[in-house]
């Protein structure tokens, strides 16, 4: 429902009827999908094949996965609601919300970058074993795309400023949500395949 | 996700490894459909982007299929 049409944006004439730039977001994502179940299918590989996986040593503080999760999926709500905001036209709430999308991710990665640090100061490193291989792989790629996700909505962010920039780009809004949404659909499989398993 | 949670941690349920595991990959896929559907828009969107998004599942189900064809080989 939120197209560039519906968005309050010109509808783009292209072959396809979708605009170029959101048709290309699609695509890399699918490449992003092939990307991230390499690593995950990789991991399910080599979890099966371990007769007493992760041990003990393997412990992970559910509660502090679970804050994580529930953090990205309202930053996903957030960049929802500005993008709305935008289809209303409400710039002021745009940047409101997409503020809100920006912390709520910084959020995520201040609680990793703990979650990080304790395992650095037991010696868990992840070269310790190949679950914390795996582990530091998987979500150390994940807290990259938030940080590119991140940086994306700043972008984003920046055309506010100005009226001109925000009507020529503003429906870049609506490819960095999906990119954050796709950041928070990883998470969603990742956070039970290693805290929970 | 939090039904997962409380699944995995509650031991007075009893479920067997598997049974929880495939609750809680059951309930991702869910909530991972749904984020796709309403939040990412490809419900009312075109379907060539539903194709674009479905594309990267046939092609993970295909390598899937050549490595885990070396268990029939096996056997």
């Amino acid at each position: 429902m939120s197209t560039a049409a519906t968005a309050g944006y010109p509808a783009v004439e292209t072959a396809t009827g979708i605009p170029s730039g959101k048709l290309g977001m699609w695509v890399f994502l699918a490449s992003e999908v092939m990307f991230f179940t390499g690593l995950i299918g990789a991991y399910v590989v080599l979890r099966m094949g371990h007769p007493a996986w992760p041990g003990s040593e393997g412990h992970l503080n559910v509660w502090i996965g679970t804050v994580n999760t529930l953090i990205l999926i309202c930053s996903s709500t957030t960049i929802v609601l500005a993008l709305a905001a935008s289809g209303r036209g409400a710039t002021g709430a745009v940047r409101g919300w997409l503020l809100a999308t920006v912390g709520l991710g910084s959020c995520f990665l201040v609680i990793k970058g703990f979650e990080y640090a304790a395992k650095f100061s037991h010696h868990i490193l992840p070269s310790t074993n190949v679950f914390w291989s795996c582990y530091f792989v998987l979500t150390g790629f994940h807290a990259l795309h938030v940080l590119g996700g991140i940086a994306f909505n700043l972008w984003v962010l920046a055309y506010g400023r100005s009226p001109a920039a925000w009507a020529a780009r503003g429906h870049r809004l609506e490819y960095a949500g999906l990119y954050w949404h796709f950041v928070d659909i990883v998470w969603i499989f990742l956070f039970p395949m290693l805290y929970l398993f | 996700m939090l039904l997962g949670v409380v699944l995995s941690e509650w031991p007075l349920l009893r479920l067997p490894h598997a049974g929880i595991v495939a609750i809680v990959v059951a309930l991702s896929s869910i909530k991972a459909a749904l984020v796709a559907l309403f939040y990412m828009h490809l419900k009312g969107d075109r379907r060539l982007l539903a194709f674009v998004a479905l594309a990267p599942f046939g092609l993970i189900a295909l390598a899937l299929g050549v490595v885990f064809s070396s268990y029939l080989i096996r056997l």
